[in-house]
């Protein structure tokens, strides 16, 4: 490894040199590819092939209408919207939260400032296990479970948001405190502050954080498996398990299920990737 | 009340008051039960000590925290490496660039339930991907999820395949290294192994940290894919969830499997609260020693 | 650095529109939402005769084409009387429900396993069903008696059960032939001796075709193989521990015996190699000689249309012990009412219909089991189940057998299961494994 990458980067590498790096990332690359390939492959698969002995990793015939089973099997696109619409509004609930709590302990100089972040930081923490029984018996009082309320709500009041709080804090601490203290000799109110100089300068990390919690929250499985009960606001992380039967696991469907589950955060990742690593390397993630 | 505490408040008050509700309010709660029996439909009787003397005396906790302690202290630092090496290798500048680092990153955001088959194929004994390419070079490999010995193993080499969360924090760090660091090390003649060593590894310490940190919490509380291969491996009715004798047998597998298999929510609050303290206490010596280690840069 | 700036900018963009476009048709699925959830309104939309419908949640364990059959005889009861509205629901995890049903937010009616039935009893999950039986005067004399005892404890009655399940022994045709059998075995003997004339290894060990049923796992084998050579784990009401006898322990020798012969290794990568009733299955694949499992596995390789010639007998008998012929475990699917359900009645209406000869026998044919009551049997559906007149008079045997509730129920299936996987791995011999298990079984009982 070291002689490939070595005899890369000395400067005046042309021709094959430029080569060898794409050589190595293809090959590693492979490693990682290949049980994504298997799941392809597997979902374009008819039953012949499935069942084909000795197993082919190939399908002889490509069958398509695996795909199109998918959307007849289970409600494809209402649990594509159920899921986006349990992301999205958490990814709102939380990109309206928790920057207020991180500019708390951060640019606030009051005597809590330190205390909330050391409550973030103990949220971290925290082992899920601990709060999960409780927190679901409380919904049972307030007779919401069955509702998406579980699901969204305590987005919207940054619970659980714990590491989304401290990279937003520590993106914060980055900018610089003359920009904040000449505003307010100026006069101008914490909220203003807030409002008019740190969001617009804060556009990457929220940027960032929206994405990674889109992702967390996309494929979640324990949240809605606990708090919906009717097949119609079931998510895609649900739905899946229609393809797992008592005896068996139709896996022609699951996969291509699966493909069409992943396929929108890849789209997402490849296209915000950019903006996404710049937001994680501003907020100079510093213990 | 002074004007800039009353101001704190009020930014915070959407957080406090979701801590209030959903953290502060069932850590109590648990912490009550805890002290507990109590099964969510008898109302619970306080039992002092009793469960915390439980989980101290059963055996399945120890085996339970043996196994815990494996992932923690194998799992966390393989990925860290794996995380790191893809980083520096998806950081050279070639065309394509954000293809591959797509494609390395796939891994990670693909469905729990599929990741799990797809790696029931991967690790299958005789027609899996790994065993197949040992069998070309000769070697007759292990019998992955159904032996003892290699069903944890199997679960790392899922983790470090499933590294690209971890990757990408890196690949934002490392393109933060000061390009003049490298710069005046070349005209010391440094070479790539040793840069990497005296320059980057440094630079990005406290990107370790707190990586190893996060690393440590989800193997502390690792759960989802030992739950799920568990159950899927043993074809028959297997309700332990434990894997081949016990092998899988993690902490919080344990812990969901008294909360909500046996309804033993005192001895699961008990469970909970010992792996808070635990995390907590391990947190904060690694703190305590990163001093030593990790390096503020310029500042 | 502007361009940069601009498309991060963008990138809000995007999620603002996205976001408008969530909140506008957010309030439209709301309404959906509120219309399919009050029965009534749809009730006197459809013109049905007036009246309120009450609502029945149905939950249950089963996927795709089970769920749709039970989703169907959910149809037909609801179409067949207007007291009730039925709503059921696949939810995939067992806890789930328990969680559900313990927080008040449960279903009315769900399913699981006979084995559950003492803690669910003991954790007041389940509602017993004596008084609505007396109530109504429910005959349960149709029931297979083993299949019904399954779901008593502590002389109360707390599920009704679907089926009764139990091992038979499929045998590869071709196989055996190969072999020189042109019967299957039926006695002990005769099993372990086509056990290892059909088991083929390959040059490193590694098994080509077993001979013996150790797939899908011992742990399930176990239970097969004892209870067919005749064994009882405990006496009648559970009052003494009989697990030490010829026949528990003929069963351990065997496996330990072939487990010893072959390797543990080679037969875990037998295991792990192939999944149950997938593609990989290895009697599905014509690699495995003998195969004990339920019926289903017939409706399995009639549906997936498997190519393997195979032919069903009865589990063997010990040898020397020809009056234990035709015995085995019966354990059953079950439904029961969950303790907090909001009603009780109509879950119970619902359950008797579901319970009537021809719907239990419609479901029932299609998953490939044998039903729990006489009269659905004797259903013209059931002829249509694959291999129906071999398996149905194995129903008939008087030695079936199923194991008799008790409180630590739970803990005795789990400390039995990982003792026998010490002796299954070679760690501990048969001796040492029975006496460990005497001791600490008996424990369980008091």
């Amino acid at each position: 490894m070291s002689s490939a990458t070595g005899s890369f980067g000395g400067g005046a590498g042309k021709g094959i040199r430029r080569f060898v790096p794409h050589l190595f990332l293809a090959a590693f690359s492979a490693v990682f590819v290949m049980p994504i390939l298997w799941l392809l492959l597997t979902s374009i698969k008819s039953d012949k092939d499935l069942y084909a002995n000795p197993p082919v990793l190939f399908p002889k015939q490509p069958r398509w209408e695996n795909y199109v089973d998918v959307f007849r099997e289970i409600h494809f696109l209402g649990m594509t919207w159920n899921t986006f619409f349990i992301s999205i509004m958490c990814v709102i609930g939380v990109l309206i939260s928790a920057p207020l709590v991180a500019y708390a302990c951060s640019h606030i100089e009051w005597k809590g400032k330190n205390v909330i972040f050391a409550l973030v930081i103990g949220t971290l923490l925290l082992p899920y296990q601990v709060t999960m029984i409780p927190t679901y018996i409380i919904w049972g009082k307030l007779g919401m479970i069955g509702s998406y309320m579980p699901l969204i709500l305590p987005a919207f009041l940054s619970a659980g948001a714990g590491y989304y709080i401290f990279l937003l804090r520590q993106f914060f601490m980055t900018l610089p405190v003359s920009l904040i203290h000449s505003a307010k000799i100026d006069g101008a109110s914490e909220l203003r502050i807030y409002l008019q100089i740190l969001m617009p300068l804060s556009k990457p990390i929220i940027a960032t954080v929206g994405v990674l919690l889109f992702l967390a929250t996309w494929s979640d499985f324990l949240g809605p498996l606990l708090y919906l009960n009717n097949e119609k606001d079931y998510t895609l992380s649900l739905g899946l398990y229609a393809f797992m039967q008592t005896h068996y696991i139709m896996w022609e469907k699951l996969m291509a299920a699966s493909a069409m589950f992943t396929l929108p955060i890849i789209v997402l990742f490849f296209f915000a990737q950019k903006q996404f690593i710049e937001g994680i390397k501003l907020t100079g993630i510093k213990g | 009340m002074k004007r800039a505490t009353l101001t704190g408040l009020l930014f915070s008050s959407p957080f406090l008051i979701g801590f209030i509700a959903f953290t502060l309010y069932p850590i109590g709660a648990s912490l009550v039960y805890s002290f507990t029996d109590f099964n969510m439909f008898k109302s619970p009787s306080w039992v002092g000590l009793d469960n915390y003397r439980w989980v101290f005396q059963e055996k399945d906790v120890w085996k339970s925290i043996a196994n815990t302690l494996y992932m923690v202290l194998f799992a966390t630092p393989i990925s860290l490496i794996v995380g790191l090496l893809l980083a520096q290798m998806l950081n050279m500048k070639v065309r394509g660039q954000s293809i591959y680092r797509t494609l390395y990153y796939i891994p990670s955001i693909v469905p729990a339930i599929a990741t799990s088959l797809v790696w029931m194929w991967v690790l299958n004994p005789k027609s899996g991907l790994i065993n197949t390419a040992l069998g070309y070079l000769g070697i007759r490999g292990p019998n992955w999820l159904l032996d003892p010995v290699w069903t944890k193993p199997s679960l790392i080499l899922m983790g470090a395949w499933g590294a690209g969360g971890i990757m990408i924090i890196f690949l934002a760090s490392l393109q933060d290294v000061p390009r003049s660091l490298y710069e005046s090390a070349e005209i010391d003649g440094a070479g790539k192994v040793r840069k990497f060593f005296s320059i980057t590894l440094p630079s990005i310490s406290p990107i370790i940290l707190f990586q190893l940190i996060m690393g440590l919490i989800t193997y502390f509380q690792y759960f989802a894919q030992a739950f799920m291969l568990a159950s899927m491996t043993n074809s028959g009715a297997n309700q332990t969830m434990a894997g081949p004798e016990k092998s899988l047998l993690f902490y919080a597998v344990l812990l969901y499997r008294e909360a909500f298999v046996d309804f033993r929510m005192g001895h699961a609050s008990a469970m909970a609260w010992v792996l808070f303290l635990i995390t907590s206490i391990v947190t904060y010596l690694i703190f305590r020693s990163s001093n030593r280690w990790v390096t503020y840069g310029g500042d | 650095m502007n361009a940069k700036q601009g498309r991060k900018a963008s990138l809000l963009l995007v999620v603002v529109m996205m976001v408008a476009g969530v909140l506008s048709a957010c309030s439209g699925s709301d309404n959906g939402n509120k219309g399919s959830a009050s029965p009534s309104s749809s009730a006197s939309e459809s013109g049905k005769p007036a009246g309120e419908k009450s609502k029945v949640s149905v939950w249950y364990l089963w996927g795709g084409a089970e769920g749709e059959a039970l989703e169907q005889i959910i149809q037909d009861f609801n179409a067949s009387q207007d007291k009730y509205t039925v709503e059921g629901l696949s939810v995939p995890d067992e806890q789930k429900i328990k969680v559900a049903i313990a927080g008040g937010n449960g279903p009315d009616l769900t399913d699981s396993f006979d084995w559950v039935v003492p803690q669910y009893a003991q954790q007041g999950i389940a509602l017993p069903l004596d008084d609505l039986i007396a109530r109504d005067g429910y005959d349960v004399s149709d029931f297979i008696p083993a299949a019904l005892e399954s779901g008593r404890f502590d002389d109360k009655l707390y599920s009704l059960p679907l089926n009764a399940n139990f091992s038979i022994m499929y045998y590869n045709k071709k196989l055996l032939a190969d072999a020189g059998y042109s019967e299957p075995p039926k006695t002990s003997k005769e099993l372990y001796d086509v056990a290892l004339k059909t088991t083929k290894v390959n040059g490193d060990g590694s098994i080509e075709v077993i001979g013996f049923p150790s797939y899908p796992s011992e742990t399930y084998l176990f239970n097969a193989l004892a209870h067919g050579f005749g064994s009882a784990y405990l006496s009648e009401g559970a009052k003494e521990l009989t697990f030490n006898n010829e026949s528990t322990k003929a069963a351990m020798q065997m496996i330990y015996d072939y487990n010893t012969q072959f390797g543990v290794d080679n037969i875990r990568q037998l295991q792990a190699a192939g999944k149950w009733l997938d593609p990989t299955d290895p009697f599905l694949t014509g690699k495995q000689a003998i195969r004990f499992d339920g019926p289903w596995l017939s409706a399995h390789i009639k549906n997936m249309n498997i190519d393997v010639d195979y032919g069903i007998a009865p589990l063997p008998y010990l040898d020397g012990k020809p009056e234990t012929a035709g015995g085995g475990l019966v354990s059953s699917s079950i439904f029961y009412i969950a303790k907090t359900s909001k009603n009780v009645d109509g879950a119970w209406e619902f359950m008797k219909y579901l319970y009537s000869p021809e719907p239990l026998a419609k479901f029932m044919s299609l998953m490939g089991n044998i039903p729990a009551t006489k009269s659905a049997m004797a259903q013209p559906a059931m002829k249509d189940m694959v291999d129906s007149e071999q398996i149905m008079p194995l129903t008939e045997s008087p030695n079936l057998k199923s194991i008799p509730h008790f409180a630590k129920r739970s803990d005795f299936d789990k400390l039995l299961g990982e003792e026998l996987e010490l002796m299954f791995n070679l760690k501990k011999t048969p001796d040492e494994t029975m006496s460990v298990l005497e001791g600490k079984l008996a424990e369980f009982l008091k």
